[in-house]
């Protein structure tokens, strides 16, 4: 690990002072950082109209503090919610299943096309719900899926990126394991489960972390595949709480944090996975 | 290639083919749409049910409009048990109408849709709507109802001889100016501008004693335009304005009218008498101008005058104000507000233009019992109370001519400021020439894309009137004849 | 079924056996893909091609032409500059932060975690969530900064930059996770030796640190090239497209062309936003791999 190394003792005056500085510095880049957030905490508690006459200050105004306990209940944020989080564990347990299954077949085992095949995986990388969002939202209409939890799990049941990631983990699992797998007699489903998961474990906790976070923040298919007010995730219920009513802006805001503060905990925490998860693939080595 | 792994491969082959199959993938057929359905009026099919009939409305009503339906459809609800109706809110009157049309090729519209007041040749042509005429026809139940209708009403939504909606809330258009702005700038405040170069001229007059700086708020509306076209008899495309027995096909929007109305605007814009406001749905920056004082007259849809007079009186709750205008004011919070109504400003003459609204259409994709259930649904809100709870609670005009001597509503018109508003507006549509009820046509909502495109280049890019017009002409007609193609006529 | 008793199992053979297995495992994924990425790009092609009726009761055949038309028509074009010129906005600024936050926080200082976790936050923040924050920022009428003119949501010529203050604050998150471990991966010796031969610290950054952290810089510049490719909910809840459609982004224009009247210029609209991925991707791919031989 390549960080700046420490200041030597004679110089500590001369230390502290350039500490100082790159604190101030880091002080200042902190708050390009919090400055929105704090912001956005502070307009949740003040009263919407008197803090516009204040002219937004920076610190609350007219202070409401039941404002979460309204957002909760006015926009029916719990329904919300709990819509989230169950796709967000259907989609990651699919994933989970579908990529650990493929990666298995594409690291350790041989049948006919499997090159042909590995290039497909890669070609649907280039496919995005982006591009495809037009034909898949008919396909779902015909299956008469609108407003349904097939509609928003079954399209991200499977994860070109989890098989990579996850083939790159069981390749690198010693062959030495494997050998020793085989003569205990294991077969391949006893292998994967106590050797090939489990010393990758690592990977495929920052794989389903990365996965439940980004079914969680999801828009654009949510947003496409509903139109029912009870089958709004997270996400899609924020546009209607927040930015369409203005005047009732601390409410809307207050149900954003809502939405944020959960996922804030969870990066905090699983601060290494999830760092992980997302550099995986940009650092060599 | 084992046989199993042979079999997989035909499985996914045929859940493609399946896929597709399922939609509407034909290739080159051109079942046209005017293949009609039965447009028989199944009204008698509610007589055998056993079980409760749920029927769904889409809409896009809001604040008061949406609070006066949910109670009329709960009243309906309890006062029978064989029809329970569920409305569904659908967002903005755009949104809307690309649900329906999303919806089209699936055959899955609800029983009831309300888009607004363009959508009639669209209906018609999709063959999926069951036209309300066949039931006025029908049912003798209906008869007097539909002899009672606003005639201005039944001539916008008739085509071809038949009426398609059931019912309609009818809105028009006002002008609303401040009458102290007016009278610190030596005008009668209690005489509304008349007609366009009115309103640029009080513009003027106030910016000129220094009320304020840009005294007339313009959302660039296109609907705005297209009924300042209307109310001097211009027509928008040919075939007569698409009521002469065919389809329009194209574009007469490049005219002098709509010349005279662009340049006017543009160099009152430069002159900077006139505060352009984008016409993006849900952008209320005109509304707000006028509840901070800082412009002085606007011209917006008579929906919103209940909502207005009650601001100004106090009476009106926060949330009505909240969902109308996007400003969150206390309740009970008088404004320090003088303000006064006028009818539309038209390009010559006031309160000359179009019937404007949301209208109610009944499909006929569901099935019979659910058609049924839709009628009586539309007979209960066509009822003299349910038309008296639209008007008094709604701020929407009641579509029956006999209702104007109520007494209730008579008391309603004359005892609160937003009910005499209510009145100007009642007076305006039941006034409008029947000869000219507006244009028929089927893109509509492309048509309207051009017509607003054409306002943004020449409003808020200050681009030249003759190209944005040429421009906006060519789109309109290709739209026309791309819809042609689509109807296989 | 285990991996020693195979030949035991009658006329398959053990090779034939592991290509079945292996077939049902990659059967879930695939069959996922085959319907909702491969069979969409067919369906695609087939909504270009045959414009259907907007009543859903049939098609007409438009021809390869169709393509060219729709691609070089007013729509797709301002679709494609309004994309473009938010990669412009998001992505230069996105890639300048990250990496003077990863700079400053790469190094040991008491608390300097601290640092590291609220630089790495905005991660957790959804495109919904940074648009509702900058909202309350930037919009015209209740934002604090509303009327500030170079980020005027009301104004045609500024409502994207406005936009693209809330991607640029999301990505922040994103671009200092990315750059810090590239930063944290380069070997002590090089920079030592750096160091010892006299390098000050500009001359440090610019001609060791950066040119060794340049594959992961150029990974960060294809991943935020494409975000900004991707943008819509930004767009939807700030300005609505608006005004005057200049902030109408490729995706922003295709979702609102689900229905069959639009779907088929949505299409190629689709095909279109389909090969810039494929051509940003493949220079990512070259670009890449030629860097990494030049990096060392």
């Amino acid at each position: 690990m390549a960080t700046e190394t420490a200041i030597p003792v004679t110089s500590r005056g001369r230390a502290r002072r350039r500490a100082a500085g790159w604190y101030v510095l880091l002080g200042v880049l902190s708050s390009l950082v919090l400055y929105p957030m704090w912001m956005t905490v502070v307009r949740a508690f003040s009263d919407p109209f008197i803090y516009l006459q204040e002219g937004q200050p920076f610190l609350p105004t007219a202070i409401d503090w039941g404002v979460f306990r309204t957002a909760w209940s006015d926009g029916a944020l719990g329904q919300a919610m709990a819509l989230s989080v169950l796709i967000a564990v259907l989609i990651t347990v699919a994933q989970l299943v579908t990529s650990v299954a493929a990666a298995y077949a594409f690291a350790y085992l041989r049948f006919p096309l499997k090159n042909v095949l590995f290039v497909l995986l890669l070609a649907s990388l280039l496919l995005p719900i982006e591009v495809t969002l037009l034909a898949n939202i008919q396909t779902i209409r015909e299956l008469e899926w609108l407003n349904s939890i097939q509609g928003l799990v079954v399209p991200f049941t499977a994860s070109a990126f989890g098989i990579f990631l996850l083939r790159q983990g069981f390749l690198g699992v010693p062959s030495e394991l494997r050998d020793a797998a085989r003569l205990d007699g294991f077969g391949h489903l006893g292998f994967m489960w106590r050797v090939a998961l489990p010393t990758n474990r690592p990977i495929v906790g920052s794989f389903i972390l990365i996965t439940a976070l980004g079914a969680w923040n999801s828009y654009l298919w949510p947003r496409t595949v509903v139109d029912q007010e009870r089958w709004q995730t997270v996400q899609v219920a924020l546009r209607s709480i927040s930015v369409e009513r203005p005047e009732r802006f601390n409410v809307g805001v207050a149900a954003a944090l809502i939405a944020f503060l959960p996922i804030l905990i969870l990066l905090i925490v699983f601060q290494k996975q999830i760092i992980r998860g997302l550099t995986a693939g940009a650092v060599k080595g | 290639m084992t046989r199993r792994f042979r079999s997989m491969v035909a499985i996914a082959g045929a859940t493609a083919l399946l896929l597709s199959a399922c939609g509407g993938g034909d290739g080159g057929t051109a079942a046209g749409p005017t293949d009609r359905s039965p447009t028989d009026c199944p009204y008698q099919a509610l007589d055998k049910v056993t079980e409760p009939v749920n029927i769904t409305v889409w809409h896009s009503y809001t604040a008061l409009g949406k609070r006066t339906l949910e109670s009329l459809i709960e009243q309906y609800n309890a006062s029978q048990d064989k029809v329970v109706v569920t409305a569904e809110g659908q967002g903005s009157s755009s949104e809307l109408h690309r649900k329906i049309e999303q919806s089209v090729p699936t055959k899955s519209l609800p029983a009831i849709v309300v888009p607004d007041d363009t959508k009639t040749r669209f209906i018609a042509d999709s063959g999926q709507f069951l036209p309300a005429q066949a039931c006025f026809d029908a049912d003798p139940e209906a008869k007097s109802t539909f002899d009672d209708l606003l005639p201005i009403a039944t001539a916008s939504y008739t085509i071809d001889g038949q009426l398609w909606p059931a019912s309609f809330s009818t809105f028009t258009a006002l002008v609303y100016y401040n009458r102290a702005h007016f009278r610190a700038a030596g005008l009668d405040p209690d005489v509304p501008p008349k007609n366009l170069d009115e309103m640029l001229t009080d513009a003027r007059a106030i910016k000129a004693a220094g009320v304020v700086d840009q005294p007339f708020a313009f959302k660039a509306w296109p609907f705005l335009l297209e009924w300042w076209l209307s109310g001097v008899k211009q027509t928008l495309v040919n075939d007569e304005n698409g009521r002469g027995g065919g389809l329009a096909t194209e574009s007469t929007f490049d005219n002098d009218t709509t010349r005279e109305i662009l340049q006017k605007l543009s160099a009152a814009k430069a002159e900077g008498i006139v505060k352009i406001v984008p016409s993006v749905d849900g952008n209320v920056d005109h509304l707000l101008a006028m509840a901070t004082q800082s412009t002085s007259m606007l011209v917006d849809s008579s929906g919103a005058a209940s909502t207005v007079a009650g601001v100004i009186e106090g009476t009106v709750a926060a949330e009505d104000i909240k969902a109308e205008f996007g400003v969150d004011l206390p309740a009970g919070l008088k404004l320090d507000l003088d303000i006064g109504v006028g009818p539309l400003p038209g390009v010559r003459e006031p309160g000359k233009g179009q019937v404007g609204g949301l209208v109610w259409y009944m499909t006929n994709t569901v099935p019979k019992e659910q058609q049924a259930a839709a009628w009586d649904f539309m007979k209960f809100l066509n009822r003299t109370e349910s038309q008296l709870a639209w008007s008094t609670q709604g701020s929407i005009a009641p579509v029956l001519k006999s209702i104007e001597t109520n007494p209730e509503l008579q008391a309603a018109w004359t005892s609160s400021l937003g009910g005499r508003w209510q009145k100007v507006a009642y007076d305006v549509l039941s006034n409008i020439s029947t000869e000219f009820p507006g244009p028929v046509i089927g893109p509509y909502d492309e048509v309207r894309g051009a017509i607003g495109k054409a306002l943004d280049e020449v409003l808020l890019n200050n681009g030249n009137v003759d190209v944005a017009l040429k421009e906006a002409d060519d789109t309109i007609t290709q739209a026309l004849r791309d819809y042609q193609t689509d109807v296989g006529g | 079924m285990t991996i020693a008793g195979a030949a035991t199992r009658g006329r398959r053979s053990p090779r034939g056996r592991e290509a079945l297995l292996a077939y049902g495992l990659i059967a879930p994924a695939f069959i996922i893909l085959a319907v909702f990425s491969f069979y969409p790009l067919y369906r695609l092609f087939r909504f270009a091609l045959y414009r259907p009726n907007r009543f859903g009761t049939g098609e007409r055949y438009v021809g390869w032409s169709n393509l060219p038309k729709v691609l070089g028509g007013d729509e797709f074009q301002s679709g494609l500059w309004i994309t473009l010129k938010y990669v412009l906005y998001t992505v230069p600024p996105g890639l300048a932060l990250g990496l003077l936050l990863a700079l400053a926080a790469n190094r040991r200082l008491r608390g300097i975690k601290i640092f590291q976790t609220i630089f790495s936050s905005t991660v957790a923040s959804s495109v919904a969530v940074a648009s509702v924050v900058f909202f309350g920022l930037v919009n015209p009428e209740i934002g604090k900064f509303g009327r500030v003119a170079f980020i005027d949501l009301s104004s045609s010529d500024s409502a994207l930059r406005g936009v693209a203050l809330s991607s640029i604050w999301q990505n922040m998150g994103l671009t200092f996770v990315i750059v810090l471990a590239g930063l944290q991966a380069l070997p002590d010796e090089v920079l030592e030796a750096s160091r010892i031969d006299g390098f000050g610290p500009i001359r440090r950054l610019f001609r060791v640190i950066l040119p060794m952290i340049s594959p992961t810089l150029l990974f960060l510049v294809v991943v935020l090239v494409i975000f900004a490719f991707q943008s819509f909910a930004p767009m939807e809840f700030l300005t609505g497209g608006g005004p005057a459609g200049s902030t109408e982004t490729l995706v922003f224009k295709i979702f609102r062309r689900q229905e069959f009247g639009r779907i088929n210029e949505g299409a190629v609209m689709s095909l279109g936003l389909f090969g810039l991925t494929f051509a940003v991707t493949l220079l990512q791919l070259t670009v890449l791999n030629r860097r990494i031989h030049y990096g060392n």
